[in-house]
């Protein structure tokens, strides 16, 4: 049987793996924070910024279709500034965003669990899925795809709300929601752990599967944030300024909570797996970048996760000081590294594409150019 | 030939991590369902700088015996209380299996919603815990023995939940009312409830509502109260009576709902949708072309009454100033908008 390495993934799993990694986390603290800001058209903003991240999604696709982003034909010290720069941008991502999770397992899943023992069990989990690979993400992704599908599919079912459009209105674009898009930038731009996955296609390729997936895919991570945004809005209003675990909170209002109690187990599990499969992601993204240099070993992606579980726990330990962090200088960074990794890789990649079809032209119009053929089936 | 192993190191990480979590897990308190108080209802009164609250537990014994029993605790905190509450019961307080929160008028008309916020952003009541008002004590209300042995605060959680589209009384969730009091005027609704004594009987009436917006408050007669569920609530339950000379008899609402329009820059109209079915006994003498006249003159009366009565109050009851808002009209920013603009109430009546 063929073996796939260990970073490659097929297109249908990057669009999960793209699906989980730009969703999880705006479902969380952000829609509060969002209308607290912004107020009532605060979608706005989450519309317009998860427009540009699926469009860098596409650019991070274009990159890595066939190769990962350290498998590029791109000088090494360029590499090494990608590692760099990624390394940082995951590690400030998954100890800042990572802890909102924490914190919310910690108090809304158990009442109120130190963060060292949840920060613990998800480290060793995350770490170990990190160190395996893009391949076991992808497949983790599609197995869990089904238990997220049948908690939207229950949701929509049984979900009991009043869907008061007064509270969206008036529809106004005013200088509320640039601000909130730059206080809560941090929130956004979750791609650069998927430069170092190589995407190629599935066994059973077909130009219309890849096309329905990626519709299907595009109208999901629109349903799941800005769509949850809107029903957040009408559901509570300017109100939504005190509401916290957005997704918990909506989902907990169904039909058969006034029968039996809240049901909101199947959005809880779905989104501890999405969370799950986001944390180790931006810890495989750590240890990629830190393998670069320190060569492929399991005690790497060890020390990514000590780092982390350290900073969580220790550095941070609670959701002000976490929220102080996110909305704080870094998140320019993180928006620096998180740009410009993805586009001046894509820069580079066109050019040393050009740069080798220039010498294969070159090399096919010598008169003693007999490997052409042989140079161009090469690439 | 692949050599054996016992265990190879997949399950050995695995193994690993399941220890791990175990040993763990005995390390952090875990308090079992026996060692917490499940409350059934809560009560929040307000004197001076001091809160005093309620709650009722339910306990139960071998012999299947139902006890409901309240306990009451005062304190300048809210979590101060609901430590002295865990003493009192000997178990540790959850209040979000809460049905209902009975609020006494002071702390809605005084307290700005201090207490009301730490329940809701801190997540100690769900946001489906009805919110209630004592008419008279909140205190008095949850020690009221009633005649089917029910505690008093479970009874009204439970009546609440089931009058859900009902004429007359709307119930509040904690969420409806924080997204109530967000909205322009600050104007929150709420059943307001009473206890009343025949005999040696003790009951809960159920029939009227306060409205208020953090410093004004009215508390609204039956009548009114309909007309605020016609105008609030999308009813599919209850009666509308009427008297036509010598015919006495009533219509059923089988579906009632409304829609507040801004039409112009200053005249709010109320568009109520109403299907009736006729229940007298004597069908063949009515004539429904007056049953239809009635029925618009009377929905007419109710929501006079209630838009009225709080108008006199300065209460915003049917929120005509976020509509005014919503549709980008300038009145609004007036403080005065209230009083410039003008109500007008059509009805569409069908009888079936």
């Amino acid at each position: 049987m063929k073996s796939i390495p260990a970073n490659k993934i097929y297109q249908e799993q990057y669009l999960l793996l793209a699906l989980i990694s730009v969703i999880t986390l705006k479902v969380v603290m952000l829609p509060q924070y969002l209308v607290s800001t912004a107020g009532h058209n605060s979608y706005l903003t989450m519309a317009f910024l998860i427009a540009v991240e699926a469009m860098m999604i596409a650019v991070v696709y274009g990159i890595t279709k066939n190769s990962s982003l350290l498998e590029l034909d791109i000088p090494k010290w360029l590499k090494g500034v990608f590692a760099v720069l990624v390394f940082a941008s995951s590690a400030i991502k998954c100890t800042v965003l990572g802890s909102e999770g924490v914190a919310y397992i910690s108090t809304s899943l158990y009442a109120n669990v130190t963060w060292a023992f949840i920060t613990l069990a998800l480290i060793l989990v995350c770490s170990y899925l990190a160190h395996k690979g893009a391949k076991v993400l992808g497949r983790t992704c599609q197995i869990f795809f089904w238990m997220m599908l049948f908690a939207l599919v229950f949701y929509v079912t049984f979900s009991n709300f009043d869907f008061d459009t007064i509270n969206l209105m008036p529809f106004e674009v005013n200088a509320d929601l640039a601000v909130a898009g730059d206080k809560y930038i941090m929130w956004f731009g979750d791609f650069t752990p998927l430069l170092f996955m190589s995407v190629c296609p599935s066994s059973n390729n077909k130009k219309k599967r890849l096309m329905i997936w990626t519709i299907a895919t595009v109208i999901a991570l629109f349903a799941c944030t800005v769509g949850l945004m809107i029903a957040f809005i009408c559901i509570f209003g300017e109100s939504g300024s005190l509401v916290g675990n957005a997704f918990l909170t909506v989902s907990s209002l169904n039909k058969i909570a006034y029968m039996i109690g809240s049901m909101d187990l199947p959005t809880v599990c779905s989104w501890l797996f999405m969370f799950v499969i986001k944390f180790s992601l931006l810890l495989y993204a750590m240890s990629e970048c830190a393998k670069f240099f320190f060569g492929n070993k399991a005690i790497i992606s060890a020390v990514c996760g000590i780092i982390v579980y350290v900073i969580i726990v220790f550095g941070i330990g609670n959701l002000k000081t976490d929220f102080n962090l996110a909305t704080g200088w870094l998140r320019y960074f993180v928006l620096f590294a998180e740009l410009g990794v993805v586009i001046a890789a894509y820069i580079a990649m066109r050019i040393s594409k050009s740069k080798t079809s220039k010498k294969s032209a070159d090399v096919c119009a010598a008169p003693s150019g007999g490997t052409c053929e042989k140079i161009q089936n090469n690439q | 030939m692949k050599k054996f192993k016992i265990i190879n190191n997949k399950w050995l990480v695995i193994v690993l991590i399941a220890a791990g979590l175990l040993v763990f897990s005995f390390l952090d308190e875990q308090r079992s369902i026996a060692g917490r108080s499940i409350v059934l209802a809560v009560t929040l009164d307000k004197m001076g700088s001091e809160y005093e609250m309620g709650i009722q537990v339910l306990k139960t014994d071998k012999s299947e015996k139902q006890e409901y029993i309240n306990y009451f605790d005062k304190g300048e905190s809210l979590s101060d209380v609901i430590d002295k509450l865990s003493t009192d019961t000997g178990g540790t307080v959850s209040l979000c299996h809460s049905l209902v929160i009975i609020l006494s008028q002071n702390v809605l008309d005084k307290d700005n919603d201090v207490a009301m916020k730490y329940f809701f952003e801190n997540e100690i009541l769900c946001n489906n815990t009805m919110v209630v008002t004592a008419k008279e004590s909140p205190k008095e209300l949850l020690t009221t023995k009633l005649s089917n042995g029910i505690g008093s605060g479970y009874y009204l959680g439970q009546t609440l939940r089931k009058m859900g589209k009902d004429f007359g009384i709307i119930p509040m969730t904690i969420k409806d009312y924080f997204m109530n009091r967000f909205r322009i005027g600050s104007c929150v609704y709420l059943p307001c409830v009473g206890v009343e004594q025949q005999g040696e009987t003790s009951y809960l009436n159920i029939s009227e509502s306060y409205v208020g917006n953090n410093e004004k408050s009215v508390i609204l007669s039956e009548e009114a109260t309909k007309g605020l569920s016609i105008v609030l609530n999308s009813i599919d339950n209850g009666t509308i009576p009427y008297v036509d000379g010598e015919i006495m008899g009533e219509m059923d609402i089988v579906k009632c709902s409304s829609k507040l329009k801004i039409e112009g820059d200053d005249k709010a109209l109320i568009q109520v949708t109403a299907t009736l079915k006729n229940s007298s006994v004597v069908p063949n003498k009515i004539d429904e072309q007056r049953c239809k006249e009635f029925a618009e003159k009377k929905i007419k009366e109710y929501v006079e009454a209630c838009y009225e009565q709080c108008k006199e109050q300065g209460l915003d009851v049917f929120y005509v100033g976020q509509h005014c808002y919503a549709y980008k009209k300038p009145i609004c920013e007036d403080s005065e908008y209230l009083d410039k603009v003008g109500l007008d109430i059509k009805s569409k009546i069908s009888l079936k």
